[in-house]
């Protein structure tokens, strides 16, 4: 899964970066105790309008997760599968029947997890680096914690490149990753993991010590240039998920938001 | 008057190397507007003194440090590094290792920022900053696709955004090309005359430094071997060789023939004085000798039709390329960064196949084959040996690629016990090569990648960030190679290594090959190079500005010009 920043004119310079964390901790919450079918999917389709808010186009986060995707869809399959014989029969395909349990039990966890892909991607595409550690320090996160994330994304492309230089240095020694049985392939990505290991030491070494000889000091108060205050928009943004959260809670009280019983009883 | 920066009996050894002294009985003083240059070899100590200076030594490395560091009146021992970066900029060697924003403006308002300026006066800083290393990127672009110069240029904007006294700068143009390297040599050369700044910078090419350094400083073991005016340090060519720093082409030329009793008093450092003295030496000229067989006569073992090369929905980086390799060539290939070098290079093995045309090795298309069937042909060693070493020891590196071809047990020790042999320096095989010095990493990763007998060697940079010696010593050994019959490629910057030891010059700009010929024909078009962000070697120049009749680019063809071979 790739993160990389891009400087996106829709929303990132639409929302402060707070309301982007809090709305990615509202998806969260939010698809974590809900549970109804419809309601996951309404909340999977505002992720994704969030993609498309963000000026990203679809096509490019999908490809970006595919991994989250490749998960998701394997967890629904499987969910299908080991349910087999529990509860209303939908459809049969052979000796394998597809039933209520297995497609709804299944959907709820895939629409969980691409949905907060979705949010992620949204959020962090479109969020500098900058930006987060800023957001995250103004939200009473701690400044080593901040400088954590902020430095990981920023490690990111440069891992990415280190460990394609890396394969092709292999590569060019005739190790070929995909042949070989399950023992000798797993032998041979040794060839690539130590040296990956060892140059994200001292990478993370070299940056440590320019961001020393920069003046930083975890513990010492610090400037974040991109700190600005709350516009209308995003206090509009925190009182609509603060209302649909309560709303959401007074429901799940209730006995609504769950999964239909009827829709998986025999 | 009180110098800004006071060194006194500075001795220092890591942690866990408490016999082993990294410094030793240092005393050095630096005025304020000094431009001090450092040079030795790896190893030398000149890494250290650099962090000495902004107290990351010993604050942040630990060890044992013995005797005194001033730096604009404060103790480096008693200051933390946070409070000494306000008066001490440093700038280190890999320019993206120091990249902490993922936008120019990020980065370079990063110091400011962690010194609690207002958010008004860490722009104005940032601003100011960039214009004076004359960055003109967009504040909001990713400095990952910025040239290594810029990138440098940005770290040194980053630091004088703290608005530092003095400047540090552990070898910050070892990994540029010619052009990265003129870039940042000008802006520290602007900071330090224009604006006061105190530069202190590491730097093995005299070459560069001899424009701006005001001082040199040669290093040993430790020590400080001497230290004065640049022009003075030079004619003391012993003093230099022992720094194991390398003369600037012009002295090398006059010490050669001061050597034969040929040239009269002190080595010159520029052109216009080895000029003066030369038109008064008489000449020997000879016909021109061609070191090797005439092309024609030669197997191709590499060629490549119109090829064409682009990632998807990028621009072209290779345009319609028709090249062939002769076996027994030695072949450099230089040009601008971005110009294709690299991509060129990655099609010889089949890393990267053409998106139009096609490459033949040995008459084998490279679509058709696979990158582990090309390595028994063509051999590709990365300009990092990190990225290709892993085992734990040499004779397991050695024993990886002919492993990996399905050798039998005996071919594969005959191979090890040959790479060991080609390595030298009596190993055994059982060293752990992470633990070696850069050249001998250097030397393993190719014999490792030899040890499957290619018939042609694709190296990318195989001297960069190599101290003199080191270089000196891979390119020998490459030379060996090239003498037993090896097709060698190289993918450099440097021109005297390619005027030295190359017999053939292909110079690429946007991905297209621009020239191609022998060192003498190639360096001699120097408008056309200067297109292509190079510059021919300085006895090239030298060459032109006497008007030889022959012309020459190598330092040992000079001295015997004006020698006939005494």
């Amino acid at each position: 899964m790739a993160v990389a920043a891009v400087h996106s004119p829709a929303m990132s310079r639409a929302l402060d970066p707070r309301v982007k964390i809090l709305y990615l901790l509202w998806v969260f919450v939010m698809m974590s105790f809900l549970m109804h079918p419809l309601v996951l999917l309404a909340i999977l389709l505002v992720a994704i309008a969030t993609v498309r808010a963000g000026g990203l186009s679809l096509w490019d986060v999908m490809k970006a997760g595919r991994f989250g995707l490749f998960v998701a869809i394997a967890s629904w399959i499987l969910w299908i599968v080991f349910l087999r014989s529990q509860g209303t029969v939908l459809l049969s395909l052979g000796p394998l029947h597809v039933t209520a349990p297995g497609v709804f039990n299944g959907w709820s966890v895939a629409a969980r997890i691409a949905g907060i892909l979705f949010a992620f991607l949204a959020v962090f595409q479109t969020t500098t680096n900058r930006a987060v550690m800023t957001a995250l320090y103004r939200l009473r996160v701690s400044v080593p914690f901040a400088m954590v994330v902020g430095i990981t994304l920023r490690l990111i492309p440069q891992l990415r490149a280190e460990h394609a230089a890396i394969l092709e240095a292999q590569r060019s020694r005739a190790v070929e990753f995909g042949r070989g049985g399950l023992l000798a392939r797993m032998r041979k990505h040794i060839a690539y993991i130590v040296p990956l290991i060892l140059r994200a030491l001292k990478i993370t070494s070299d940056l440590s010590l320019a961001m020393e000889a920069r003046a930083f000091d975890p513990y010492a108060r610090r400037t974040f240039s991109e700190d600005r205050g709350f516009a209308a928009r995003d206090l509009v943004f925190i009182a609509l998920m603060g209302l649909t959260f309560l709303a959401a809670l007074f429901a799940r009280v209730w006995g609504f938001g769950g999964m239909p019983v009827r829709w998986i009883a025999k | 008057m009180t110098p800004l920066i006071e060194i006194r009996n500075l001795s220092y050894s890591y942690r866990r190397q408490k016999q082993q002294f990294a410094l030793r009985s240092i005393n050095l003083e630096i005025q304020e507007g000094e431009f001090v240059a450092v040079a030795g070899r790896a190893g030398s100590g000149k890494s250290t003194l650099c962090y000495a200076l902004n107290g990351l030594v010993p604050h942040s490395f630990g060890g044992t440090l013995e005797g005194e560091v001033f730096v604009c009146g404060l103790e480096t021992r008693r200051e933390s590094v946070p409070s000494l970066a306000r008066h001490v900029g440093l700038v280190m060697q890999n320019a993206e290792s120091q990249l902490v924003g993922l936008s120019v403006e990020e980065d370079a308002a990063f110091g400011p920022e962690n010194l609690n300026l207002p958010t008004h006066e860490v722009a104005l800083r940032v601003g100011q900053a960039l214009r004076t290393v004359r960055l003109d990127a967009d504040p909001g672009r990713s400095p990952w696709t910025l040239s290594g110069g810029q990138k440098q240029r940005l770290s040194i904007a980053a630091a004088i955004a703290m608005r530092p006294q003095v400047i540090v700068l552990d070898n910050p143009t070892a990994e540029l090309d010619p052009m990265g390297k003129e870039e940042v040599m000008a802006t520290l050369g602007r900071l330090n005359s224009e604006l006061g700044i105190t530069i202190v910078i590491v730097n093995q090419e005299l070459e560069e430094i001899l424009p701006y350094a005001t001082r040199l400083v040669l290093m040993n073991d430790g020590r400080i071997l001497c230290t004065g005016q640049p022009a003075e340090l030079i004619d003391r060519v012993e003093d230099v060789r022992r720094a194991g720093v390398r003369l600037p082409e012009i002295a090398q030329v006059a010490g050669g023939l001061r050597a034969r009793g040929c040239w009269p008093g002190s080595l010159p450092v520029t052109i216009d004085e080895a000029a003066r003295k030369l038109e008064k030496i008489p000449s020997f000229p000879r016909p021109a000798q061609s070191s090797t067989a005439p092309r024609s006569s030669r197997e191709t073992i590499l060629r490549m039709d119109a090829v064409s090369f682009s990632y998807p929905r990028e621009a072209p980086v290779l345009r319609e390329i028709t090249l062939t390799v002769e076996r027994g060539e030695f072949v450099a290939l230089m040009g601008p960064n971005g110009a294709g070098k690299t991509t060129l290079a990655k099609h010889m093995n089949g890393l990267l196949v053409p998106t139009a045309g096609r490459v033949l090795v040995r008459e084998r298309d490279t679509r058709n084959a696979r990158v582990a069937e090309l390595a028994k042909t063509v051999g590709y060693v990365f300009q990092n040996p990190d990225h290709q070493l892993f085992a734990r020891t040499i004779a397991e590196e050695l024993a990886f690629g002919p492993r990996n071809l399905g050798w039998a047990k005996a071919e594969v020790e005959t191979a090890v016990k040959r790479g060991l042999e080609h390595i030298g320096g009596g190993h055994q095989g059982e060293e752990d090569p992470f633990f070696l010095g850069l050249a001998e990493r250097k030397l393993v990763s190719i014999a490792s990648v030899l040890a499957m007998g290619p018939e042609v060697l694709v190296l990318d940079e195989p001297a960069t960030g190599a101290d003199h010696e080191a270089a000196l010593r891979i390119m020998s050994y490459l030379s060996d190679l090239h003498r037993q019959g090896l097709t060698i490629v190289i993918v450099t910057h440097d021109v005297s290594l390619s005027a030295g030891y190359a017999d053939r010059i292909v110079v690429m700009r946007s991905g297209s090959i621009i020239l191609d010929g022998t060192p003498n024909q190639v360096f001699h078009k120097r408008e056309l190079l200067r297109t292509c962000s190079i510059l021919p070697p300085p006895v090239a120049e030298l060459s032109e500005r006497l008007c030889l009749p022959d012309f020459m680019c190598r330092v040992d063809d000079m001295v015997e010009h004006f020698t006939g071979g005494r």
